[in-house]
């Protein structure tokens, strides 16, 4: 049985199409509504259209009516609210899933200003993995001044750098005692609601007791933001990028606070091309650079290197 | 014992005539309340975009009378687990409270087609089909208002008449 939550937010033919189904058992990845086009499932195993229940062998195609009603469910019956999301392509919904969505593109002064017509909704669904990161503290951990070393996760999309920066940010902020690490006071900037999966502003995943989350914020004002006014010990940001979120992880380590993210990356050497993270790399910013794959499954650790690129621990 | 029942008779057609006096007035009434209930519902979704839900609720607790209670019962039932569909909620929610809003048949309308006009489209359009509904409240108050002032007094000495005809016929 699909996740009662997700189930809220579909119109209810489809919501009776799903509940027929066997159990996921926690392997349902995506739903994806295409107007015209069957209803489609993605699991960790593979993917398949769902059948209709009028003819056995027919699949059930997603009617304009279903998008309709799907829309109004997942804002609320509050389109007129939901700007900013329109334009950044997704919408939160209760329980931290994401709903991407995709229609006809309207431009204002050449950027994204609304996705209007929407033709296409996917509903990604968020599992949270807690202690997958366990392992990891020890490396990030400084023994000797009881600090967490600044540390960037580094991988290609889908290899789980998110998933293992939340559980970081949950065990940091609890503190490990058994390693001698005492709660932190952590500050994440959340861009895209990714890490507290905030609906209507309230967190849906646990980040800790001791999280200050700034959620829909650019992740360069937010950690100058949380800086000034919430003296974190510790700022997590996903993704970082731009010029900005370069100058803004120069001022936050210059201020002395420990940073957790994650960057888009192949290897150790492609990082050192990118662009402004060499100055990055030569202040020694980030005393930790964890490197993950997919090798054996999602967010695999391939190595960990220090601050002068040698191996703190490989797999 | 004839004079207590002709007391009575004409007691009975004083109250009706004052409880279909009351209906005009009461129309009138419910019909002001709305602009204003619709005009605080068009600054919640306008000015601070606050999801209907929470909208409807915050104007209910700062409204009186029949139109607060008809945002407060649509309010209720969005946040609940039934009907989530705000256009198919409204129209269900409308039934229900049509006594005792004392509306016409075309002042429902109204209200039910502004419903269908909520949950897809964006703000600047919502702002719209706010406005629109707020000028046609305005003239079905204009309207009600004529009326009432032709048939309150009317209605008034037509329960007293009808008494003092029952009255004759009887006795």
């Amino acid at each position: 049985m699909i996740d009662q939550t997700i189930l809220n937010y579909l119109p209810a033919t489809i919501r009776e199409l799903l509940a027929g189904l066997p159990s996921f058992e926690g392997k349902l990845l995506e739903i994806r509504l295409r107007i015209n086009r069957p209803l489609q499932l993605i699991t960790t195993t593979g993917d398949f259209f769902v059948r209709s229940t009028r003819g056995r062998s027919e699949t059930y195609l997603i009617t304009r009516e279903d998008l309709d009603t799907a829309l109004k469910l997942l804002t609320e019956n509050s389109l007129y609210a939901m700007k900013q999301e329109l334009k950044e392509g997704f919408i939160t919904i209760k329980g931290g899933h994401r709903v991407g969505l995709t229609g006809e593109v309207v431009l204002k002064d050449n950027q994204i200003n609304l996705i209007s017509n929407i033709s296409s909704l996917n509903y990604r669904i968020t599992r949270e993995f807690p202690g997958i990161a366990r392992g990891l503290v020890e490396y990030i951990f400084n023994k000797e001044t009881g600090g967490i070393y600044s540390t960037l996760l580094i991988s290609p999309p889908l290899c789980g750098k998110t998933t293992i920066l939340r559980d970081l940010i949950r065990l940091i902020s609890y503190g490990q005692s058994e390693l001698g690490l005492s709660g932190k006071k952590v500050g994440v900037v959340d861009e895209r609601s990714e890490l507290g999966g905030a609906w209507q502003g309230i967190p849906q995943t646990d980040l800790g007791p001791r999280t200050d989350i700034l959620d829909n914020c650019p992740k360069a004002r937010g950690m100058l933001l949380l800086i000034r006014s919430m003296s974190p010990e510790v700022i997590a940001v996903d993704e970082l990028g731009g010029d900005r979120d370069i100058r803004a992880v120069e001022e936050a380590v210059n201020a002395g606070v420990s940073l957790l993210a994650t960057i888009h990356a192949r290897d150790f050497s492609s990082l050192q091309l990118r662009p402004g993270f060499q100055n990055l790399l030569e202040m020694k910013a980030f005393k930790r650079f964890i490197l993950l794959n997919r090798e054996q499954g999602m967010g695999t650790i391939s190595a960990i290197y220090d601050q002068s690129g040698r191996v703190v621990s490989e797999s | 014992m004839k004079i207590l029942g002709i007391c009575l008779i004409l007691f009975s057609g004083i109250v009706l005539g004052r409880l279909q006096a009351q209906y005009y007035l009461t129309r009138v009434r419910v019909l002001k309340e709305l602009q204003l209930a619709f005009g605080m519902l068009d600054t919640e979704i306008c000015y601070t975009q606050t999801l209907l839900a929470q909208a409807l609720s915050r104007v209910a607790a700062r409204t009186e009378g029949p139109a607060s209670r008809l945002f407060a019962v649509t309010a209720r039932s969005l946040m609940g687990n039934g009907e989530r569909e705000f256009n198919k909620l409204w129209s269900r929610v409308l039934m229900g409270e049509a006594g005792s809003l004392c509306l016409r048949k075309g002042d429902c309308r109204l209200l039910e087609d502004w419903g269908k006009s909520l949950g897809h489209c964006p703000l600047s359009e919502q702002h719209k089909f706010n406005q629109l509904l707020l000028e046609q409240l305005s003239l079905k108050e204009k309207e009600a208002r004529e009326l009432a002032g032709k048939r309150v007094k009317l209605s008034h000495y037509s329960g007293v008449l009808l008494a003092l005809l029952v009255i004759i016929f009887l006795y």
